[in-house]
């Protein structure tokens, strides 16, 4: 997953949120097809599913400034995984490679992550907006 | 209601800790489908101060005495002049400021370092007259003040710092909105809700007060800055939702509810409860079932 900023930005840390789990939004009675809501999956018997390990990676204009492993994703009720750079790093990419997965979605084997966070500021101004000029003919009436 | 939304009223702690539904059950007055929508707290809280009134006096009703100069023209009929009118002052620490994730609303704030001119604009006239359509229609048109079409008047231009902080006095109880411009002076484009300016208020400060206002907070479309209100001010914010997100595979469905371009943006997304929604969606009814508002561009947290 990757996410790529017109502009550089300043970033400090970044909170990555994985799935609902399926205990977490399960109570009697209510409906609970799944972990999310019945959207990707049936983990009460095949899950639940978890992102376990990754690898974060920073780029300022194509070059590798940073790079952090990452352990298991969680939801959000559990505040998501938090990764506190030591220092604000300049970055205009962002690159997320997922390693490692545990559960299972509909007997397969599934990579889920729901948010993502970037706790930033801007390094420099975002790029202004193309004005574009048309030359019209004209057409007597 | 007619509506699939079903509201209870809930009591809680401060903390928002210690939920109870409140029974409600009006089928004795043929209410039976009645929700709570209108109801309005009559018990008193208990354990809890209110903060002390430094109410000081009422604002002039009186066009005549409101605080706009008569310097401008629009406001010729003010008996203000620019040196006569009591004034405040507005800081806003960081217009960038989202809401974090743990909070149901973010994506409300224009692209980080995009603003670099905060303008206000005196909107002491938005209620004011009516146009009675010729000929005479709505009756009686005779008892329409016709509409006398003075629209918002500029106030001022300040700069706005990298970090996206300004300050600016104001005139004191009058209404007003804020528009953000580029260093081009056209008008801030690109964040996910799009508004045309901020923080409209009707008289957001009291004659000598200094009131600071965080974000481009639209009412209740904000969120809170609570949990974050420390970051935000020192000019930190959530800046995933300016960025194009791309996976390298995904899961397809009708309503592209996971689609890489949900996982940065977050627009009028609802947390659906605790325990999951209160039933299964049906299938006759839109694919959000109560926790999606149906405005095209919002997303749910059940697609």
């Amino acid at each position: 997953m990757a996410l790529p900023w017109p502009a550089n930005q300043r970033v400090r840390q970044i909170r990555l949120v994985g799935p609902p789990s399926y205990s977490s939004n399960c109570a009697s009675g209510s409906y609970c097809g799944s972990g999310d809501w019945g959207g990707f999956g049936s983990p009460e018997q095949y899950g639940p599913y978890f992102v376990e390990s990754a690898t974060l990676e920073l780029y300022r204009d194509g070059a590798l400034v940073h790079t952090v492993s990452v352990g298991r994703i969680n939801p959000r009720s559990d505040g998501g995984t938090l990764i506190e750079l030591a220092t604000s790093l300049v970055i205009d990419r962002l690159r997320l490679t997922i390693n490692n997965t545990s559960g299972r979605w509909y007997w397969s084997q599934v990579a889920a992550l729901n948010e993502i966070e970037v706790i930033g500021q801007a390094a420099e101004p975002w790029p202004l907006r193309q004005i574009w000029q048309a030359w019209l003919p004209l057409v007597r009436q | 209601m007619g509506g699939f939304v079903h509201l209870r009223l809930v009591v809680m702690n401060a903390d928002g800790r210690g939920k109870t539904v409140l029974p409600l059950n009006l089928t004795g007055l043929g209410l039976g489908t009645a929700d709570a929508r209108d109801a309005k707290p009559i018990a008193p809280r208990t354990g809890w101060l209110s903060p002390p009134d430094q109410f000081t006096d009422v604002a002039a009703d009186d066009p005549a005495q409101w605080n706009v100069p008569n310097a401008l023209p629009e406001y010729a009929f003010s008996q203000r002049g620019l040196g006569d009118i009591a004034t405040s002052v507005i800081h806003n620490p960081n217009v960038y400021a989202n809401p974090s994730l743990l909070t149901p609303f973010t994506n409300n704030s224009p692209p980080p370092g995009s603003v670099a001119w905060a303008e206000l604009w005196l909107d002491t006239n938005q209620f004011t007259g009516a146009f009675c359509y010729p000929p005479a229609y709505p009756q009686p048109c005779d008892d329409f003040r016709q509409d006398n079409e003075l629209r918002a008047v500029l106030w001022d231009t300040v700069p706005v710092t990298p970090a996206g902080a300004f300050t600016m006095t104001v005139p004191a109880d009058v209404m007003g909105f804020i528009v953000l411009r580029d260093e081009n002076g056209r008008l801030v484009r690109d964040w996910n809700r799009g508004y045309a300016s901020i923080a409209q208020g009707s008289s957001w400060s009291r004659p000598g007060e200094a009131v600071t206002c965080t974000g481009c907070h639209m009412g209740h479309v904000s969120g809170s800055l609570d949990d974050v209100l420390e970051l935000a001010q020192e000019g930190w914010q959530n800046v995933a939702p300016y960025a194009v997100a791309s996976a390298s595979s995904y899961h397809q469905t009708a309503y592209e509810t996971f689609v890489p371009g949900q996982i940065n943006d977050r627009r009028g997304w609802i947390p659906a409860p605790a325990h999951g929604p209160d039933r299964a969606p049906r299938l006759t009814e839109p694919y959000q079932t109560g926790y999606q508002d149906a405005t095209t561009g919002w997303k749910s947290e059940n697609g």
